[in-house]
């Protein structure tokens, strides 16, 4: 190898390496902290729903009708009681344990289905993929929240029908984002040399296309969660959520409606659960984007 | 074709293919045929369109959706690449057809390790264990030119330059120990000294390896130093076809010769460059007879009816049939 060459060589390194560094820098400043400062908020109300028993001044379920709507900060009840004079503090904290336990699973069930069958109709084609693309537009076509309440009449309500209808409607998002992600990857050089490898199938999707396209799914899974946070709370409001006595953040503010002008505590304490819960997640998903967007 | 030499080394066999998209009534690659063996560097040289990357796709069996083999044979190390099922396709590409591609920032899996990727397309094949895999993409970095090939290993595609970057996409492409490697203008995304090393190093894994190498390019210059014979494509025919030196030499088809008096060279003046006139084929056009025959000064009637492939002087064939006309002034051009 001659001198010249090899000096140019270094050349395109040193300026490969420059431009990545300025990328480094310029990004992730912003990302990162909203990154951080939603994984705290996500990491410490999954915290509070897993040690809701050791922290929980009371029995979430247990009533004590003579000290019914005690203000907050009153003896042994520091955000106070409920109509029926439940702890509302141990409430919010059980509730975070359902709400948390019922996102997460309605959000990983349609997450890993869509996008199993979106990559599948992207990588295929054909009929395969006319059929899918058929079926995800009949769904998107219908109201999301007049067919999940339709189907949680259907199968009666509880956590595992909610988590269930969820993933019938919501699976559509994934698989049509993973399938024109999938449609984009495909015709890539990269693909077409796994390919010619001689690599099977599966491998090719799931080693080399799932990786390049997984990023925008997850992206789109942590907002989705915000949206399925309220859609429980709403389902509560609407008496189709979680079956009582068990705490759940919409039923208490339903519940609470009789009180709104005189007793604020029974409302607001649920309703700033739920605005930090949807605040984390959106502050995740907004970090992620970042950060994955400038690799 | 009178290379009984080669008959024991033949590697691939293209012939009359015909290519043809979706709906579209007409073919666009309109009776190629071509031969490669071991040990030597089969050229496919044309312009944009002129169907030599859909050759070299459907020769590894990888159309895009939609283009379709309307006719005839590829036959790859016995192989029959147009009759094959998905399982025997695949067991071929790897283990007996490697592909470079022409850019190599795309051919590689940006988010992967290099070494990982040359070690998961040799475990693809071989009855590797893990280990040996890795040993295997190490030793074929070091192959290829990588110095420090085991720290090299764990880097990334965004972290190398475009010449080792596509030292990567050939070491891939040697992975299944194929005898056969495809090149679709594996250079011409890169500057010319790193051309001059890549083609190097292709020209040294033919003579260690005993590979055989298809390489199409529409630079002449570049199919001029690597190429031991070349085929000159236009409009989806092969219109010439022989060993480079007297190919370029004393070209025995006027579209040849047209390209030739295109190339600029050192003691030739922007005002010695002659440009073909007129323009390609458009896709569908009618051409009945020599596709170049519109924009070619030695054309005469006889031209616009059917053409074949024919065995000229030793050894080359041309679908001229005019040719004895060019080499009668063949004296005339020299480079």
């Amino acid at each position: 190898m001659s001198v010249s060459s090899s000096l140019s060589r270094t050349r395109v390194a040193s300026w490969y390496e420059r431009r990545s560094k300025r990328l480094r820098r310029r990004s992730p400043r912003g990302a990162d902290a909203s990154l951080a400062i939603g994984l705290v908020i996500i990491g410490a109300m999954m915290l509070a729903a897993l040690f809701a028993g050791v922290l929980s001044p009371a029995d979430p379920t247990r009533q004590d009708i003579p000290n019914a709507l005690a203000p907050p900060g009153t003896d042994g009840h520091l955000l106070g009681t409920d109509a029926l004079g439940r702890d509302i503090l141990s409430r919010l904290l059980y509730a975070a344990r359902t709400d948390l336990f019922v996102a997460v699973g309605a959000v990983l069930l349609p997450l890993v289905i869509g996008v199993a069958i979106g990559t599948i109709a992207g990588y295929r084609g054909g009929i395969v993929d006319r059929v899918v693309t058929g079926v995800v537009n009949v769904v998107f076509a219908f109201p999301v929240l007049v067919l999940l309440i339709a189907l949680v009449f259907i199968l009666g309500p509880g956590i595992p029908t909610i988590i269930v209808a969820v993933t019938l409607v919501s699976w559509v998002s994934y698989a049509r984002l993973a399938r024109d992600l999938v449609r984009r990857e495909r015709s890539l050089d990269y693909v077409l040399a796994a390919r010619v490898s001689g690599l099977p199938t599966w491998r090719i999707l799931g080693r080399h296309i799932l990786r390049n396209i997984i990023a925008q799914p997850v992206t789109f899974a942590m907002s989705d969660a915000v949206a399925i946070i309220l859609f429980i709370t709403a389902l509560g409001f609407l008496g189709l959520g979680v079956p009582p006595p068990a705490p759940d953040w919409g039923t208490m503010i339903a519940d609470a409606q009789p009180y709104f002008t005189t007793h604020w505590w029974l409302a607001v304490f649920p309703g700033l659960a739920i605005c930090a819960a949807g605040l984390g997640l959106s502050l995740i998903a907004d970090g992620l984007s970042q950060k994955w967007n400038a690799q | 074709m009178s290379r009984p030499d080669v008959a024991d080394r033949r590697l691939l066999s293209v012939r009359d293919l015909r290519l043809r998209v979706g709906g579209e009534a007409h073919d666009v690659v309109r009776g190629a045929s071509l031969d490669a063996a071991r040990g030597e560097v089969v050229g496919i040289a044309g312009e944009s369109g002129s169907g030599k990357s859909l050759t070299l796709r459907a020769i590894a069996g990888l159309l895009p959706t939609g283009v379709t083999v309307a006719g005839g044979d590829i036959e790859v190390d016995r192989v029959d690449v147009v009759k094959a099922g998905p399982q025997t396709l695949r067991k071929l590409r790897g283990a007996t057809v490697g592909m470079v591609f022409q850019e190599p920032m795309t051919a590689l899996n940006p988010t992967m390790r290099i070494g990982r990727q040359i070690a998961e397309a040799a475990l693809a094949h071989g009855d590797l264990s893990r280990s040996q895999a890795k040993a295997r993409a190490i030793e074929l970095l070091e192959r290829v030119g990588f110095p420090e090939p085991a720290r090299r290993y764990r880097q990334f595609p965004h972290q190398l330059s475009g010449g080792m970057r596509q030292r990567v996409v050939i070491a891939i492409a040697l992975a299944g120990n194929p005898s056969l490697l495809l090149c679709d203008e594996p250079t011409t995304a890169l500057d010319a000294t790193v051309t001059l090393r890549i083609l190097d190093l292709l020209t040294d894994l033919v003579r260690d390896l005993g590979i055989g190498i298809v390489f199409v390019t529409h630079d002449l210059g570049v199919a001029a130093r690597i190429c031991d014979r070349i085929a000159v494509m236009y409009a989806g025919q092969v219109v010439e076809e022989g060993p480079t030196a007297e190919l370029l030499r004393r070209p025995r088809h006027p579209y040849t010769l047209a390209l030739l008096r295109a190339v600029p060279t050192r003691d030739r003046d922007i005002d010695g460059l002659r440009a073909i006139p007129g323009n390609p084929p458009q896709r569908g056009e009618e051409l009945p007879g020599c596709a170049f025959a519109p924009r070619c000064e030695y054309a005469e009637p006889a031209c616009r009816s059917e053409i074949e492939l024919v065995p000229v002087d030793d050894d080359r064939s041309t679908s001229c049939r005019r040719h004895s006309v060019l080499a009668a002034m063949a004296g005339g051009h020299h480079d």
